[in-house]
Formats: C-alpha cells, sequence, structure tokens
C-alpha cells in the first residue's frame, strides 16, 4: 500500500496537461490540481481521487488555460527556431547570386523534369481508359510463305469467331475493318479516311460512351452506323442524326448511334462506325473459309487477362489445326503462330504492317525519360554542391553557436532544416513555372498534356520525398561534420578540412558534366538522324505533288484517261497520273508466285501497287531495266509487270537484266516482268525498302498524283479545283500535297528532336549555373592566395589558369565516361530507322569542346574578375 | 452601459477573492465559494475567470514560496486591483440603485 501522503496523481493526466496547459499558468495550477488531489486522496481515497483528477484536467482543457498553437511552450526552441529562420534568409540575402542560382537551377531542373514526367506519362496511359483495358488481345499473325515470314496487324475474318466458339474464356470478340467512304448528307460531302465496319460487340468490350441510342443494339442491324460526336456535327449540325438517314458510298444507312469522340490516347481512333453485318451479310462465305485473307484487326475479350491469353497461346497450332487444317496439308501458306497483344501493349510495341492508327515509340521514352532523369541529377547534384560549399564558409558561426552553448543536436536540426527549406520552396517554384508554362508546352508540340493529371497524391508524395531526400543530402555535410568540429578548431582556420569535401565535390561536379556531355552528344547525333530523313534521296519527287482522292469512283476509273488529260492541260500542272496508294502509305501485300533464276515458280507475299500507266514518269522513278508501262503496248494493261531493285535481290536475280521477262502469277493473272525501277522509299523510312511489284489496274485506283510546275501553287489548286468540279461534280475536291502527308510520317521524331534540344539546353544551363556558383566560391576561398601571387608577379592569365585549370580537368575526365553512355543510348534509339546515320565521333569534339569552351568562358567571367583585382583589398585585413 | 461589465461568476469569485484577502490562490478560493454560497465550482471554470480577470486588470497575481505539499509548486495569491475595486463597488451600486428604485408594493404579497 501507498502512503497517503506520497500518493501521486497519474503521470498520462499530468503529462497531457503539461501538453495543453499554457506555459505561464503551468505551474500554479498544477500546484492546485495536486493539492485537490492529495486531499482527495485522504477523504475519498486514491481511485475517487484519481477520477476527480482526470475530471479537473479535463475541465482545465478550454481556451483561456490551453497554450496558444502557434506559441510553443518551449519558449526557448521557439526563439532558436525564429533565429535559425533568420540566419537563413540573412545567408540567403547576403549571397544574392548563390541563393538565386541554387533555387532556380533547382526550380528550372523539377520543373523540366515534371514536363518531362507529363509526356511520358501520357504516353504510357494509351488504352487504358478501357474498363476492360486488362482483358482485351489484339490477335495478330506471323504469316509464313515458302520464302519469307511476315509480321501483320491485320487479322482474317473467321478468326474472332471461331476464338470466340473453341474457348468459354474468350468472352467476346470485335473485328474492324478500315474503308474510306464517301459520305453524304445534304450539301456536306467528304472522303471519311476513319471508317470501320465493326462489330456490334464493340460497346461491350470497349469503353466507348454512347450519347445518344443504344449501345446493345446499335450496330446489330446491317446498313447500321454510328457517328462519333464530331461526324455528327459535321452532318447534321446541332440535330440529333439518331434514326435518320445518311449517304455512304451511294446507300443509305441509318444512324443509330451517336459516340462520343474516341480519346487521344488510343492506340486507334474512329469516326464512323458501321455494323460489320452490313458486309457479312454478303460474304458469309468469306467469313467461314477466308482465313487467309486479311484486312480485319480483331479484338478479342478474355475472361482473365494474361492467364487465359497464356492458356490460348499454349494452344494455338492445336486450335490451328482444327479449324484451319494440319499445317502440312497447307497451301502455299501458313501462321507460325497467332501472337496475342494486350491492348495496352499496342501502342509502343514494335509496329508491324498494317497497324491501325498511330504508334508511339518507347525508344523515344526512354530517351525522354534519360533526359528527364538527367536533368534532374544535375539539378540535384548542383544543390548539394552548392550547399555544401556555402556551408563550409559557416563555421565561424557554428563555432560561435558552440561557443555559446548551443547542443549539437540543435545544430543538425539548423542545417538540415535550412536546406530543406530551400529545397521546399524550389519544388514550389518548380510545380509554378510548370503550371504557367504548360500552355505554352502544349502549343509548341500539339500535346494534349494536362498539368491537373499531376495532381495525384503520388505525385505530390513523390516530390516531397525528393526534396526531403535532397534537402537531407544537401545538409548532411553541414548539419553532421560542421557541427562535430572543436569550436577552437575552427577559431584556429588553418585546416583544409574547413572547406568542406572537395573530392565529393569533384565527383560531382565531373557527374554534372558526363550527363550534359551526353545529352549535347546525344541531341546532334539525333538532329543528324533526323537531317539525313528529311535529306535522304526518296528515289522519286515529292515536293509539288497533290494528291486528290477520288477513292475508286468507278466513273473516274473508266474515263481515267480523259480525266488526266483535262487536268494536266491546266496550265501550271506537268502530267497527272493514278495509283492504289501514294508514296508514304502502305501497298497492298498479294499473294503471288514469281518465277526464280533456275526457271522455278516460287511463292511469296509482295507488296504491290496498283497504278496507270504515267505514274513512273510522274513520280520520276528511274528506270534501270527495261521499260515502263506503255499504251503502245496493249498487252501492258493486263500481263505487265515492273518490279523495284530490292526485288531483284530479294528473288536472287542475277542482274536486273535478267529480272526482265521472268514469269509472275497474281490473282490468277499471268505475266511477266518488263522492266525493273531503281529503288524508291515508297514507305515511311522507318521500314526498309522491300520488295515491290507495281501492275496495271484500272479498277484499282483510288487517287491522283498531279505534279504541278508553277510556283504559284495556290492559284494553280484553284484551277484543278474548277476543273474537277467540271469532270466530277458528284465528287469531293479533297486534296493533301504529299510533302505534307510524308513529313506527319516522322511527327514522332520531329517532337523528340524539339524536345531533346530545348530540354539539353536547359540542362546544360544548369550544369552551368552550378558551375557559376561554384567557381565563384573556389574564387572567394582563394582571394588571399591570388592576392600573394599577384604580388610575386603571378600575370592575369596565369591565375585564370590557375582557377580554371581544376574544373577543365573535371570536364575532360567527364567526357571520357559520357562517350561509351551516349554511344550505348542512340544506338539503342537508331535501331527504329532502316536508314541510320553512323555514329560520327565528330559529334563528341563538339560537344566535349562546346562543354569546355562554355564552362571556360562561365569560369573565366569570375576568375578574371578576381585576377584583375588588386591584391591590396585582398590582403589589407587580416 | 457602464464600461465595467461583471458578470455574475466573476463578481463572485472577485469577492471572494477580497475576502480571503491576501491568501486568495486556486483551491483557497473553491472552498471559500463552495463553503459559503454552497455550489460546485470546477477548477477548470475558476481559472479561466481568474486568468481573463487579470488580463483585465480586477486582478493581480504572485507567486508565494515554494513548500513540500502541492508536489513542491508554488501558489499563485491573486489579489483585488484598485481597478477591480472600482468595479465591483460600480456593480454593487448598481444593483443598490435597482433595489432601491423597487416600489415597495412589489415584493409585499407573496
Amino acid at each position: 500500500m501507498r502512503q497517503p501522503d506520497r500518493a501521486q496523481p497519474s503521470k498520462w493526466i499530468l503529462r497531457f496537461f503539461h501538453w495543453y496547459c499554457h506555459p505561464d499558468y503551468l505551474e500554479d495550477i498544477e500546484g492546485d490540481l495536486i493539492e485537490r488531489y492529495e486531499r482527495n486522496v485522504q477523504k475519498k481515497g486514491i481511485k475517487t481521487a484519481q477520477w476527480l483528477f482526470f475530471y479537473d484536467v479535463l475541465q482545465l482543457f478550454r481556451p483561456g488555460i490551453t497554450r496558444s498553437l502557434l506559441r510553443s511552450n518551449r519558449s526557448n526552441h521557439y526563439h532558436m527556431f525564429q533565429n535559425h529562420f533568420k540566419i537563413a534568409w540573412r545567408n540567403l540575402i547576403k549571397r544574392k547570386l548563390h541563393a538565386i542560382i541554387n533555387i532556380a537551377g533547382l526550380a528550372v531542373g523539377i520543373a523540366s523534369f515534371l514536363l518531362i514526367a507529363l509526356y511520358v506519362f501520357n504516353e504510357l496511359s494509351y488504352d487504358r481508359y478501357h474498363q476492360n483495358a486488362d482483358n482485351i488481345y489484339r490477335v495478330v499473325e506471323d504469316l509464313r510463305t515458302d520464302n519469307e515470314l511476315l509480321f501483320q496487324a491485320f487479322s482474317s475474318l473467321p478468326m474472332g469467331p471461331a476464338f470466340a466458339d473453341e474457348y468459354p474464356d474468350v468472352l467476346d470478340f470485335v473485328r474492324f475493318r478500315h474503308r474510306t467512304t464517301l459520305v453524304s448528307n445534304g450539301n456536306t460531302k467528304v472522303y471519311e479516311g476513319n471508317c470501320y465496319l465493326a462489330d456490334s460487340s464493340v460497346f461491350r468490350v470497349f469503353s466507348f460512351p454512347l450519347i445518344g441510342g443504344d449501345p446493345r443494339t446499335a450496330l446489330t442491324e446491317p446498313m447500321s452506323v454510328v457517328l462519333t460526336e464530331t461526324m455528327a456535327h459535321k452532318y447534321f449540325g446541332n440535330e440529333s442524326p439518331v434514326g435518320k438517314n445518311l449517304q455512304i458510298d451511294g446507300e443509305y444507312y441509318l444512324v443509330t448511334g451517336v459516340a462520343a469522340d474516341v480519346p487521344a490516347n488510343s492506340h486507334f481512333t474512329f469516326d464512323i462506325l458501321i455494323s460489320f453485318i452490313t458486309f457479312s451479310a454478303k460474304n458469309r462465305q468469306l467469313e467461314e473459309v477466308a482465313w487467309f485473307l486479311n484486312g480485319v484487326h480483331t479484338y478479342l475479350l478474355l475472361a482473365d487477362g494474361d492467364h487465359t491469353a497464356a492458356k490460348l497461346s499454349a494452344n494455338m497450332s492445336d486450335f490451328m489445326t482444327k479449324y484451319i487444317g494440319p499445317k502440312e496439308d497447307a497451301f502455299r501458306m501458313y501462321y507460325d503462330d497467332l501472337p496475342l497483344q494486350p491492348l495496352t501493349s499496342i501502342y509502343l510495341a514494335k509496329p508491324r504492317t498494317y497497324e491501325n492508327g498511330k504508334r508511339g515509340s518507347i525508344n523515344n521514352l526512354y530517351i525522354l525519360s534519360s533526359i528527364a532523369l538527367f536533368i534532374l541529377l544535375i539539378a540535384g547534384f548542383n544543390y548539394v554542391n552548392l550547399t555544401t560549399a556555402q556551408a563550409s564558409r559557416r563555421t565561424k558561426e557554428v563555432s560561435l553557436r558552440k561557443v555559446l552553448g548551443v547542443e549539437r543536436k540543435v545544430l543538425i536540426h539548423q542545417f538540415l532544416g535550412e536546406s530543406l527549406m530551400i529545397s521546399f520552396i524550389s519544388m514550389l517554384l518548380g510545380v509554378l513555372l510548370i503550371v504557367v508554362l504548360m500552355p505554352f508546352f502544349n502549343d509548341w508540340l500539339g500535346t494534349p498534356l494536362n498539368v491537373a493529371r499531376l495532381n495525384h497524391w503520388y505525385v505530390w508524395l513523390s516530390l516531397l520525398g525528393f526534396s526531403i531526400l535532397l534537402g537531407f543530402l544537401a545538409g548532411i555535410y553541414p548539419a553532421f561534420v560542421l557541427s562535430g568540429f572543436h569550436p577552437l578548431l575552427i577559431f584556429r582556420r588553418s585546416p583544409q578540412s574547413m572547406h568542406g569535401n572537395v573530392n565529393l565535390r569533384k565527383i560531382l561536379v565531373a557527374g554534372q558534366f558526363v550527363l550534359s556531355i551526353t545529352l549535347i552528344a546525344g541531341t546532334l547525333l539525333v538532329f543528324d538522324q533526323l537531317m539525313l530523313i528529311s535529306n535522304v534521296k526518296l528515289g522519286f519527287e515529292k515536293e509539288k505533288m497533290l494528291k486528290l482522292d477520288f477513292n475508286g469512283n468507278s466513273n473516274i476509273q473508266q474515263h481515267l484517261e480523259s480525266v488526266e488529260n483535262e487536268l494536266s492541260n491546266i496550265p501550271g500542272v506537268a502530267s497527272v497520273s493514278a495509283a492504289n496508294t501514294v508514296p508514304g502509305q502502305h501497298p497492298t501485300n498479294i499473294f503471288s508466285s514469281v518465277e526464280m533464276e533456275e526457271g522455278k515458280m516460287v511463292e511469296t507475299n509482295i507488296n504491290t501497287n496498283f497504278v496507270d500507266h504515267t505514274f513512273i514518269p510522274n513520280y520520276g522513278i528511274k528506270i534501270v531495266a527495261g521499260r515502263a508501262f506503255s499504251r503502245d503496248f496493249t498487252a501492258d494493261d493486263s500481263t505487265a509487270f515492273v518490279i523495284n531493285e530490292s526485288a531483284v535481290k530479294h528473288f536472287g536475280w542475277a542482274s536486273p537484266e535478267t529480272a526482265v521477262g521472268r514469269a509472275v502469277v497474281q490473282r490468277g493473272k499471268e505475266g511477266k516482268v518488263i522492266g525493273v525501277v531503281q529503288d524508291f522509299h515508297y514507305n515511311s523510312l522507318h521500314y526498309e525498302v522491300e520488295p515491290l511489284l507495281m501492275h496495271i489496274s484500272t479498277d484499282a485506283l483510288r487517287a491522283l498524283s498531279i505534279k504541278i510546275t508553277s510556283d504559284n501553287i495556290p492559284a494553280v489548286v484553284a484551277k484543278i479545283e474548277k476543273q474537277w468540279k467540271a469532270l466530277a461534280p458528284d465528287l469531293p475536291f479533297q486534296y493533301s500535297f504529299l510533302d505534307q502527308d510524308y513529313d506527319y510520317l516522322y511527327q514522332a521524331e520531329q517532337h523528340l528532336s524539339k524536345v531533346v534540344s530545348v530540354f539539353s539546353s536547359l540542362a546544360i544551363f544548369v550544369a552551368c549555373l552550378g558551375l557559376l556558383g561554384l567557381t565563384s566560391f573556389s574564387v572567394e576561398r582563394r582571394f588571399k592566395e591570388i592576392g600573394i601571387r599577384k604580388v610575386l608577379g603571378a600575370s592575369v592569365s596565369s591565375v585564370v589558369f590557375l582557377i580554371s585549370n581544376e574544373f577543365i580537368k573535371l570536364i575532360l575526365i567527364a567526357l571520357i565516361l559520357a562517350i561509351p553512355i551516349t554511344y550505348f543510348v542512340i544506338s539503342g534509339w537508331l535501331e527504329n530507322f532502316s536508314q541510320r546515320i553512323a555514329i560520327n565521333p565528330f559529334v563528341f569534339v563538339i560537344a566535349g569542346g562546346g562543354t569546355v569552351l562554355i564552362a571556360w568562358l562561365v569560369i573565366s567571367v569570375i576568375s578574371i574578375k578576381a585576377a584583375q583585382a588588386n591584391p591590396v583589398d585582398s590582403l589589407r585585413n587580416e | 452601459m457602464s464600461k465595467h461589465h461583471l458578470g455574475e461568476f466573476e463578481e463572485i469569485v472577485m469577492l471572494t477573492v477580497a475576502i480571503l484577502h491576501g491568501n486568495a490562490y486556486g483551491i483557497a478560493i473553491v472552498d471559500e465559494m463552495e463553503s459559503r454560497l454552497n455550489r460546485k465550482v470546477s477548477i477548470g471554470s475558476l481559472q479561466t475567470v481568474l486568468r481573463r480577470l487579470e488580463k483585465k486588470g480586477y486582478l493581480t497575481s504572485e507567486f508565494g514560496e515554494a513548500t513540500q505539499l502541492r508536489g513542491g509548486k508554488r501558489k499563485r495569491f491573486f489579489t483585488v486591483t484598485n481597478f477591480g475595486k472600482q468595479a465591483l463597488e460600480e456593480a454593487k451600486d448598481q444593483r443598490l440603485a435597482l433595489w432601491n428604485a423597487i416600489p415597495a408594493i412589489a415584493f409585499s404579497n407573496p
């Protein structure tokens, strides 16, 4: 049993009271409480007394007694804190240049990083908005013939239904078949290039919300069509189109739904969907047996994502044997595999032939991410460097504080807090910067980036984490090392160790320059490659070539010769031709037989373009053997094939001359090669020039190519339009210029080059800021040394050399390290192109030399000033 | 309105402090009030009022000597200032004036 007079009130309750009570009132009220408690113990026993005590303490917890939130009861700490703030602020103000360099460098670094991160996030966000995103897979094919293996994005008509029949885990399938259609309603008549036949399941599988109409029935009937909002507005204005008729390719379709516009971050988009059954109704048989007639993109909805996909892939050959028949019985071609691509991977996957929609490049993302990381690292190194360097100037402050009795703990708090504070400020500035800059960035790149996307807890958390880490790293040295010195040692002010960890700083500076040089060299190489692409000999003339669509209109096809004559008679027009595909579009891949050197017929899938007689001369394509198509030979209309040099190589013919006269069988037509053309880049430069067949086939022609000679292009276009309206009053005048279409193919690279160049410059800027700060620090430190050297007769140039020497050495080391890094990164990126630059070693000379020059300039500005100063000024005070 | 305004509890606390003359610290005031007025007073409400009155200048306080009791904590003794005295007198005068103004007939019949 405790003695009553010794009874103590509960420590916990008392602690609570201490926590909230105003410090001025604490002592006497606590005394009152204890007095009452002691009396209660005597009168009512410990237990009751304890309760009453608790009750009293609770009742005291009210405004008037509690301390204010702002004024800490640890008043001493509070004042210390205030003082720390004051000193931190004075330090910033005293060295404005350093403060600006420090904060601006970090803010720019963080802003650049966030901007790139947003861009990368956007690229990674493709197709993820679908509710079933993880369960949708695209069926693609690896098609094998006698002499090649083709990787196609296409699949064939029966695949989707067969998968759904065979596997209960395949919940649904959607097939899309692309068509370019002539759509008209009232006065609006336009070729729509983004039109697809789609199975009615499209709205079940994908998350394309319908604004009007019923998603379950919208595409179940033949001749029904769903428009996107934009299309609905284009053809029906503000009226609702649902239930109305729309003319497509001369036939009337019923509009059964309006879909929201497809989000920009989709690997393919559509403007118009026509019910697939419209096509199936006429092609029942095809749909069952045409296992090798490709032309649709098939998507499967799987029950259990990866798991189901793995199961399907494992059984693929059995599946094919069951539905297509055994491989051994296959007639001339067979599928090696039918790979299943997860929906969300399609956008960044290596493109196959016949892709739908646009594709990003994972390599570009790697490059951008590395730049983002580089910038962040450079900015971070800077910050750590400058902060530690400057902290070493505050040794006197530290020792004075210590002499006055400040604990080491407090010093640690002071320095860490200070560096954390600055890193926070910079982070906030960085965020502010990107909020302000975002619209410009979007304008400039045409990207739909949205700052609001950054407003996620994990972004804030990682930013916070980063600034804490950075503040901590930068503060560690002053906090733990400086605070540990004996004050006397500091006042003695001799040892070198007082000037901070010089080696660490050197490593960081070298690291920064490794990154900077890598960026400069990388940027130069990217530019080189892009120059190569834009200047590469395409092998045909793309300038002033107007492409006029007629989408295979049979009237134009039948009267082609007179149409071409009428158009080429326009002054300013040189010549006119027609073709199935123009250069830049992927030609059709057609199964054919070709006679080999030894006379054997071999099956192959070969790119084929259907052209007219004037196509080859109109595009200025050179003949290397034989002749081009001619109207003088009537047989040319059906039996003549022109091939390119790649085909000669591919089929192993000894020379272009020996190729002429070889037999070709295609779609039942027997003919022979009449000529060989020089290779021309009929596809984008991302692809190699593949073997090509050209063949005359009037009913496959879809677009006119009009070569303009006049420099007054608008005037000629106006004349062509007038003539076109007279010739084909029913058809729209829809044209584009081939060189612009071609440029569009390299949009991704052009974006990349813009982004890379800007952010590389920023990175170099930040690195130079750091160098500027460090040099001025180093000069300041050696102020007296410079003075003495000058008194002893050193020249200005020798002093400048002295100071710049230590940095230049670092940059040279950095250059040596940067070369392999750049080489590695860039050669990865170059893999994307068929036409590649050789990595020019001169680039590294430029990058290294440029960096040395810039750094030297920065260093000189400061060191010359120091070297020119009168030594008296520096030596006067001791 | 006069410039001083005392709440009822405030007035009682001040009067008690005056009664205890020089010996008015927390618990003593509580005890005094409890015994004289027969009402429960919590330390919380008392202390709030004491501090408020001190801030207004009606009361002043100083620490006493530390003793073995009360866990070694000093007592804070309150005294009424002149200003406080004025306020109390004014309150009393106002009350009296009101009492005097009541016509005799009003309270004559229960």
